[in-house]
């Protein structure tokens, strides 16, 4: 075939023309550009601050940046102190010390009940005017404080506060970032000893942290943020990328609280808690089981999330501190009250000073194995019925209801429903008359309280102050739903020590309580708890639910709350 | 330039037959392990071979067709070619051999794979010698035996995930479901694979004959963490499967705290 007009020649060298002009130009444009992205190291991610605390904490501090003024008081007469260094002369006049920051006057330390501190100094304030003037650098704050003073007048004193920012420092000078898990010292090395002193093994710290590559030998690096980064966020703030798409959202590990656990109510878990949720997996949410990674990441990847979660409960007590007006301690104090490291038998010394915040979260975690609920051994016969044994007669076929073994276990099924819907246990309230989880779902667990305190505010003001959480990184909140305790899926394990541990102390940071438990040799009375034998009728009727016909008549229902209310 | 793209299209069909040798004579190199993985599985052997009897067809159809067009993208190069043009009308021999010849050889694929598929998709295995029942959910494989009475959803079913674990010279009869959306149950080494789907039960059979530990991973693009979605089957003997079992089936049914627990933490009512 011939184009009229165009000879073949031409057409040719129109297609290569057209053809190199553009698929193949743009083809190798997309390949340079790629391989700039890929080349070009990637900006290093940030590490956002905990805003949503903030705004928890104090919603008018949300930037935790002020500018006070105050009224310092100044000393009758001038001190004797002074010599080179003029910070004897401010400590005996004022109990406070300057420094030189890239050339600003920065209060260094404050004495406690000394006039800086009374007035309301506190250490890392910038002093930018005294009296009027303005504050360039420290000489012109020291001529201001002791040779231009009128003694005993106070001088008003104004400072620029940016405690955000003080935080984000103490954190680094104890922390390092998440990228680089330990502190740098002076000279600019890394520094881990001050977290081995609390505890930590840094080898599997930097394993887990930073970027992903592979050595040689095919030890893998990175393994936070190969597994674990895209949900649960690169400080563990439970806020990745693909946070919002989960229901339920990944865990907020800076909260400090963790729900699945072998430890009592607000206790910390152990390690061999969270290897356990890490290999099995969290059923009936995203979180999929790591079974086929190798232990020794598994375990490093736990010692990673223990060290976010120390950072990121740290880094709430000092944002809630600085909110409250309180002095936030300095990075000594802050890293203060080690070493944490359990003895031989697993003790550590509790520190004593509320300063040393760090140890004070460590020493929760240290102590966490000693808080193990233990169970009481159950019968024999619970034993089996928990395994799914039904009595049988001696030729091996299902025993008749009327036969005392099947009795006794259509009684213990009896007692604990009659637990279920008792006064003590108050089961249905929350996971429905007919145990579908459909009771009470209008509550938020701990993660969403900023949004629970909501609730008393008109539904006007409330959409405004949820876009201005959700500015700040919080995800959509969403109400805390009851267990289905028919569909057979147990997120923290469906062996029935788990479900006894879930009733025994609760779920921590959820509205489900730990039951009563009645005091050992007390009285029975269904009223006030249960005895922890009777906790196993409540596991064995709770475990026998998903293979019940679905529900009772609901006048029944009624009938029978009734019957064990009263 | 009409030589040098005839040059061009004759290097696809060289290159293509080289690639393919290369793959299929040098795959354990390192970079070079495309080819099947190790087949071990009692009727893998069928499927390779009815891909190696479609991959000789269709690549001599294919060569055939590539050799034409580079031969007349050369002989009639209209720089070169000063030839007049010729018209010609329809061949009716021709038509009825290029309509025949393929129907002929589809119609061959079509009842030669006939056995294959019915082995693979449609005579269940009467004598498994296990059930499992497979759940593919976003994003991990979730495993459930039916425990010592041999029925599901009963209280001793024995709950697992991730790692499948099978013995060695029997068939597996899998029961295959999906708790949200498609996914596609993917065995390279037993050469098996067949799309999960919400709402129904799709039986799937194999029958491992070597002991050790392959792939299992999802083939179906299931949302954004499908390439998460990794697992393992085990293939053990009857005596370490029945070990293995009773195992986890002790741990599942677990009633006191592990040997690490010690405090006995009771608490006085509130």
């Amino acid at each position: 075939m011939r184009l009229s007009g165009m000879d073949g020649k031409n057409l040719n060298r129109t297609m290569t023309t057209h053809i190199f002009n553009s698929r193949v130009a743009l083809t190798l444009a997309g390949l340079v550009l790629a391989l700039g992205i890929l080349g070009c190291a990637a900006p290093p991610p940030k590490f956002r601050p905990n805003l949503v605390q903030a705004k928890t904490a104090g919603a008018e501090k949300v930037t935790l940046a002020s500018t006070p003024e105050v009224d310092l008081p100044t000393p009758d007469k001038a001190p004797v102190a002074g010599g080179k260094d003029p910070n004897a002369a401010l400590e005996q006049a004022y109990g406070m010390k300057l420094s030189d920051d890239a050339g600003k006057a920065v209060i260094e330390s404050v004495v406690a009940d000394k006039p800086a501190a009374s007035a309301g100094l506190m250490w890392g304030d910038v002093i930018t005017s005294i009296n009027g003037s303005s504050i360039s650098d420290r000489p012109a704050a020291v001529k201001a404080l002791l040779e231009q003073a009128t003694w005993g007048k106070p001088m008003k004193v104004k400072v620029d506060r940016q405690q955000g920012q003080q935080i984000a420092n103490l954190l680094l000078a104890v922390f390092g970032t998440p990228d680089h898990p330990e502190r740098v010292s002076a000279d600019g090395s890394p520094d881990p000893t001050l977290l081995k002193s609390f505890g930590f093994d840094i080898d599997k710290l930097q394993v887990s942290a930073g970027r992903v590559y592979s050595e040689q030998s095919g030890r893998q690096h990175g393994l936070y943020r190969l597994h674990c980064a895209h949900c649960h966020g690169i400080s563990g703030d439970g806020a990745g990328p693909t946070a919002a798409f989960l229901n339920p959202y990944p865990r907020d590990y800076r909260q400090g609280k963790f729900k699945f656990k072998s430890t009592l109510g607000a206790e910390k878990p152990t390690h061999a808690d969270l290897m356990r949720i890490l290999t099995d997996g969290v059923p009936g949410t995203a979180m999929p089981s790591f079974r086929i990674l190798p232990e020794n990441e598994r375990e490093a990847l736990v010692e990673y999330v223990e060290y976010l979660s120390v950072r990121g409960e740290t880094e709430i007590k000092l944002i809630d501190r600085a909110a409250r007006g309180e002095t936030i301690p300095t990075p000594a104090e802050l890293a203060g009250g080690g070493p944490l490291v359990p003895d031989a038998e697993g003790n550590v010394t509790e520190p004593q000073d509320e300063n040393n915040i760090v140890a004070g979260v460590v020493y929760t975690w240290r102590m966490a194995d000693k808080k193990i609920v233990a169970p009481v051994a159950p019968s024999e016969e619970m034993t089996k019925w928990l395994a799914g044994e039904m009595p049988k007669n001696a030729d091996g076929s299902p025993a008749s209801a009327d036969s005392p073994a099947e009795k006794r276990r259509l009684a213990s099924l009896a007692r604990g429903q009659a637990m279920f819907y008792g006064t003590a246990a108050n089961c249905f309230s929350c996971h429905g008359d007919s145990q579908l989880g459909d009771g009470q779902t209008t509550d938020y667990d701990f993660w969403f309280q900023w949004r629970k305190s909501l609730d008393t505010k008109p539904a006007a003001d409330r959409d405004k102050v949820i876009a201005e959480f959700e500015a700040l990184g919080a995800l959509p909140p969403r109400n805390i739903k009851p267990r289905d305790l028919r569909a057979g899926v147990y997120r923290g394990g469906r062996r029935p020590l788990d479900i006894y541990r879930r009733i025994f102390s609760g779920i921590n940071g959820t509205p489900m309580p730990a039951i009563s438990v009645l005091p050992a040799g007390a009285a029975p009375d269904p009223k006030k708890g249960v005895t922890t034998q009777e906790i196993w009728d409540l596991v064995h009727f709770v475990k026998s639910l998903p293979y019940q016909p679905l529900s009772q008549p609901p006048e029944q229902l009624e009938a029978l709350r009734e019957h064990q209310i009263q | 330039m009409g030589k040098f793209w005839s040059f061009v299209f004759f290097l696809v069909p060289v290159l293509g037959v080289g690639l393919f040798v290369v793959a299929m004579n040098f795959h354990s190199l390192p970079l070079l392990n495309h080819w099947f993985p190790e087949d071990v599985s009692a009727s893998g052997h069928v499927i390779d071979q009815l891909f190696m009897t479609i991959l000789v067809l269709t690549g001599v159809v294919f060569v055939a067709t590539e050799v034409c067009l580079a031969f007349f993208l050369w002989r009639y190069d209209a720089k070169a070619n000063r030839d007049p043009v010729r018209y010609m009308h329809g061949s009716h021999t021709l038509e009825v051999v290029w309509t025949v010849l393929p129907a002929a050889t589809l119609f061959f694929i079509a009842i030669y794979q006939m056995n294959a598929w019915a082995d693979a998709k449609i005579r269940q295995p009467k004598d498994a010698g296990v059930i499992v029942e497979v759940r593919g959910r976003q994003f991990e494989w979730r495993f459930r035996y039916p425990g010592p009475d041999g029925k599901f959803n009963t209280p001793d079913d024995i709950h697992w995930d991730t790692d499948l674990h099978v013995p060695v010279d029997e068939e597996v009869l899998v029961h295959l479901k999906s708790e949200d959306v498609l996914h596609s149950f993917f065995l390279p080494n037993m050469r098996v694979k067949q799309d999960a789907v919400p709402g129904m039960m799709i039986p799937v059979w194999f029958r491992p004959t070597k002991i050790g530990s392959w792939d299992l991973v999802c083939a179906e693009l299931c949302g954004w963490g499908h390439y998460k979605m990794r697992g393992r089957i085990t293939v053990q003997s009857r005596a370490d499967f029945d070990a293995w079992l009773v195992e986890i089936a002790n741990k599942q049914h677990a009633t006191q705290a592990d040997a690490t627990a010690t405090a006995d933490a009771a608490k006085p009512a509130k």
